[in-house]
């Protein structure tokens, strides 16, 4: 079974007057462990597609089946549930909390996740997060003390902690310059293998 | 794995590379050269 299924999905934005059909049926099946790079250029639709992939936004036609579940139509709140549990984000902007350690940003998800994790076994799983993405000696350093680089693998260690059932990157390392980029999407692969 | 981009030099380190046109897929490949299923056939179009 594919963890994520897409079929015929759609999407229409209605602002005002105007119409924009931003996805127009798109057929997709990905198996687990895929690396995936969706390309193209501004305004075709990649943001759009990433958005209901990750449940932030619903299709306006079609389905969409994660992990056999179809979650095309189920509320804003059962969304969020299933972006809590099932679905890591990596942005542009690294989107870290200010004056919050590496360490505390990569627990955060886990915190969202309810008292089910205990406090210890929270900092153990996001010490082991932050040591996979070789940050384990920048566990107290605040975001404004990071490189670039560094803050995108913070946020990295934070949408690995749930171990989702997908990870989701929009242009990662769009702020990044082309050697960090390189060691990011290295990253990116290790971590995927 | 997820990546999205619009440049291709980044997309070639995915395994499979989903490309996007206009709200479609136009082209859907893994890095081997194999063609995966269900693309629409406007692909040959844009090559
Ligand atoms: N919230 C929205 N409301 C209305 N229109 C939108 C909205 N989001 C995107 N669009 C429109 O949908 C189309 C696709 O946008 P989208 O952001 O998905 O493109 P993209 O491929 O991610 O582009 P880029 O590479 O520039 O990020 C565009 O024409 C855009 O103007
Ligand atoms: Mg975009």
């Amino acid at each position: 079974m594919p963890v994520i299924a897409v079929r015929d999905l759609a999407k229409t934005y209605s602002t005002g007057a105007v119409e924009v059909r931003a996805v127009r049926g798109v057929n997709l099946d990905i198996e687990a462990g895929e690396f995936v790079a969706v390309v193209g250029p501004s305004g075709s639709g990649k943001s759009t597609f990433m958005h209901i992939l990750g449940c932030l936004d619903r299709p306006t036609r079609g389905s969409y089946e994660l992990e056999g579940r179809d979650v095309s139509r189920l509320t804003r709140d059962q969304l969020a549930d299933i972006r809590n549990t099932k679905i890591g984000f990596v942005f542009q902007g690294f989107n870290l909390l200010a004056r919050t350690s590496a360490l505390e940003n990569v627990e955060l998800p886990l915190l969202y996740r309810g008292p089910s994790v205990r406090g210890a076994e929270r900092r153990r799983r996001a010490l082991a997060m932050l040591d996979a993405v070789g940050l384990a000696d920048r566990v107290d350093h605040m975001p404004n003390q990071l490189s670039g680089g560094q803050q995108q693998r913070v946020a990295i260690a934070r949408a690995l902690v749930n171990d989702p059932a997908i990870l989701l990157a929009d242009e990662p390392t769009g702020n990044l310059d082309s050697t960090t980029s390189r060691e990011v999407l290295d990253l990116f692969r290790q971590l995927n293998a | 794995m997820i990546l999205i981009t619009h440049d291709h030099e980044i997309a070639a380190h995915g395994n499979r590379i989903v490309q996007f046109h206009d709200g479609l897929v136009v082209r859907d490949e893994t890095s081997a050269g194999e063609r995966v299923t269900g693309a629409a056939p406007a692909a040959e179009v844009l090559q």
